[in-house]
């Protein structure tokens, strides 16, 4: 339920990011190149995810309303949307990995490259997708396997030359790196101790049988599954090694905590999990029994917020805080508006969650919901200028350290890109569509 | 303490790009311990899922045939008493004084309603002798049982000196006749015959007793004794997969 009520905020929250992070995009004309470049990238990530939680809201409604047979869902539109601007959103992620924060390919032929991955994908992946009924939708996992093998390898250079060498310098490139590997395996975070126990096969198992109504479960497909879970849980525990190490040579950093905390969570997640096994495996051995309500309200609390408000926010804080682009001049008050309008979204969603699970009058979070709208605009100075306090460029750093050229990609090729990924989204969708309306998968 | 390999001038090119990324031996070092322990991790939870828990996949959404059978047991609840011509009674049976067998369920109550433990029986043998009308009518509720089933028979009469039946179903679709079932699995090929709640509360059944004047002076009588005979079915389900 609670999730339901989680999805319209989180759809609302990405595609007003993400859209202003695109036209903010388009009026930093000042920012190095290959940063705006990201930020266009992460502007569409933004955006592409909002279209992919509309259409989850949408289903949502017509599920818990009855408004639609499993049948019909199955060959809706709705689910091809949902599925496609996933594909999409992998796609993005691997052309992100190649531009930011370390961009492997110092050319402006990599907005050709992004162009090129962007609209492969979508022709290739998508229609086989939906033709396939989904059968192997894990398939778009794979392409996780690029930032994880260059967002780590990233992180640990910087890490290396930060500790070794000490370039302090360095920790911007690497606390990217760390960042971005959380926010693109968001979904999956909390469960690393599950997989590294094969914990996590179970509820797999559990999903395969319990999604059988809507397409045939399969085995290439739940070992691509794997992949991803693999990529998640090694991630994070490299990540957690790394701020160990760095903890004890350089001492602690947000960035450290963030993730002590992410492990930890994956942590006690193992241990709830154990704990509802048995309602896990009934699916396969007997018949699907619901969830513990505690355990349900944990989850809501962790999982679902990390995906939905959190995700969204390290993409805002890495936008923002690392200058990818411009905040000041012009921009500031358009700045101050995103800044503003995040945290209220995101305060009044954490308000209404926690006014789903104890029991507040609605006066007072009402109060504290005013309270907080007041401190918001009160201090909206002191917190847009915390938000982008250290505005320290990735660019600059390597820049100045030598280990990138400085290249120039030209407002056309901006242009070109957005062109493009629009393109890829309207054929993903009409596509979608047109297959939903012939009935072909059916 | 710098390890960069290169000392060569950055031009951005994928060689230099190579060259910078893999500056720190350390840091290679750990990327391919983090790539190997990826594959590793990848390696034995795919294996896992395969050997433990695919075929279990596979039988859990794969639908066979089962074949189920009903094994029966019975129980009945008596009462007889004497009505005067034209009085109604209420004859009220509590079911949940039954024992049910750990596993049994009430399935269907079949009701006999006789009245040859008193006249009838010589009505049956001297036929000047006139036969009493009964009527009996199961009143609807207080059992919870499937009151609007077609095949039940809830009211009859007689007044042939013969003793009627009447028929409740209490478990839904009930009938006693094995049968066959498609299911991903036995428990849910049992699922729909475990529901409890069925045959709980109190059955009544009212009957009226008209009795009818003899010709032969001597013969004839204002009472009648009413015997009702509740057997209650209760059945154990099991099922075997039919190969």
């Amino acid at each position: 339920m609670a999730e339901v009520e989680l999805l319209p905020i989180a759809t609302m929250i990405h595609l007003i990011l993400g859209l202003m992070t695109i036209i903010l995009v388009f009026r930093s004309e000042k920012s190095n190149h290959n940063e705006r470049f990201a930020a266009l990238i992460l502007g569409w990530i933004l955006l592409i995810l909002g279209i992919n939680y509309l259409f989850r809201t949408i289903i949502d409604y017509q599920v818990n309303n009855d408004l639609i047979s499993t049948g019909e869902y199955a060959t809706s539109f709705l689910r091809f949307g949902a599925q496609s601007t996933w594909v999409i959103f992998s796609g993005l992620l691997i052309v992100l990995s190649l531009t930011y924060p370390y961009p492997l390919i110092q050319n402006s032929k990599v907005v050709t490259l992004g162009c090129l991955t962007t609209i492969l994908i979508t022709l290739i992946f998508i229609p086989t997708g939906i033709v396939t009924n989904f059968e192997y939708d894990s398939s778009s996992s794979l392409f996780l396997l690029f930032p994880f093998l260059i967002w780590l390898g990233v992180y640990l250079r910087y890490l290396h030359s930060e500790i070794i060498d000490d370039k302090k310098e360095d920790r911007t490139i690497s606390a990217v790196a760390a960042l971005l590997v959380f926010a693109a395996f968001g979904d999956w975070l909390t469960y690393w101790l599950g997989i590294i126990t094969t914990q996590e096969n179970h509820f797999s198992s559990r999903f395969a049988v319990g999604g059988s109504e809507l397409s045939d479960p399969n085995v290439i497909n739940m070992v691509m599954e794997i992949a991803l879970q693999a990529i998640v849980a090694v991630s994070i525990i490299s990540i957690f090694i790394g701020e160990v190490w760095r903890c004890r040579k350089k001492g602690i950093s947000g960035i450290s905590i963030f993730t002590f905390s992410l492990f930890i969570l994956g942590i006690l997640w193992f241990i709830f999990d154990y704990t509802q096994m048995g309602i896990v495996d009934s699916c396969v051995e007997t018949q699907c029994n619901s969830f513990n309500k505690v355990y349900n309200t944990y989850y809501i609390f962790t999982s679902q917020i990390i995906r939905f408000l959190l995700v969204p926010l390290i993409f805002m804080y890495v936008i923002l805080n690392f200058n990818l682009i411009e905040t000041g001049g012009e921009n500031v008050w358009f700045t101050r508006v995103l800044v503003l309008l995040m945290l209220l979204i995101v305060t009044s969603s954490i308000i209404e969650l926690i006014q789903t699970v104890l029991p507040i009058p609605q006066m007072i979070t009402s109060a504290l919901f005013a309270a907080a709208v007041v401190v918001f605009i009160g201090w909206e100075e002191r917190i847009t200028s915390g938000m982008i306090r250290q505005s320290s460029s990735v660019a600059n750093t390597l820049l100045e350290s030598g280990e990138v050229v400085d290249f120039t990609i030209s407002r056309s090729e901006y242009k070109a890109y957005n062109i493009s990924v629009g393109v890829s989204v309207t054929l993903a969708l009409m596509i979608s569509l047109l297959i939903s309306l012939m009935g072909i998968n059916s | 303490m710098s390890q960069s390999k290169s000392s060569e001038k950055f031009d951005g090119s994928p060689k230099s790009i190579f060259l910078n990324m893999t500056a720190y031996n350390e840091a290679v070092k750990k990327y391919f311990v983090v790539v190997a322990s990826f594959l590793v991790v990848f390696t034995y939870n795919s294996f896992d899922l395969v050997y433990n828990h695919w075929e279990l996949i596979e039988d859990a959404t794969t639908e066979d045939e089962w074949y189920l059978t009903f094994n029966e047991q019975s129980e009945n609840l008596q009462e007889s008493r004497v009505l005067q011509d034209g009085e109604m009674q209420t004859f009220t049976f509590y079911i949940d004084d039954i024992n049910v067998p750990d596993g049994y369920l009430i399935g269907e109550i079949n009701i006999t309603v006789d009245d040859t433990g008193n006249d009838g029986l010589i009505a049956n043998t001297d036929p000047t002798n006139e036969c009493d009308s009964i009527l009996a009518d199961v009143r609807e509720g207080g059992l919870t049982a499937q009151w609007a089933d077609e095949n039940n028979t809830l009211s009859g009469q007689t007044n042939d000196c013969q003793p009627f039946f009447m028929y409740l179903r209490v478990y839904p679709d009930y009938d006693g006749i094995s049968r066959s079932s498609d299911s991903v699995n036995e428990f849910q090929a049992l699922l729909p015959w475990q529901q409890s709640g069925w045959g709980y509360g109190e059955l009544e059944i009212d009957v009226e007793v008209n009795t009818d004047d003899s010709i032969f002076p001597g013969q004839s009588s204002d009472d009648e004794e009413i015997t009702i005979t509740i057997e209650v079915i209760m059945f154990e389900i099991s099922a075997s997969e039919v190969i």
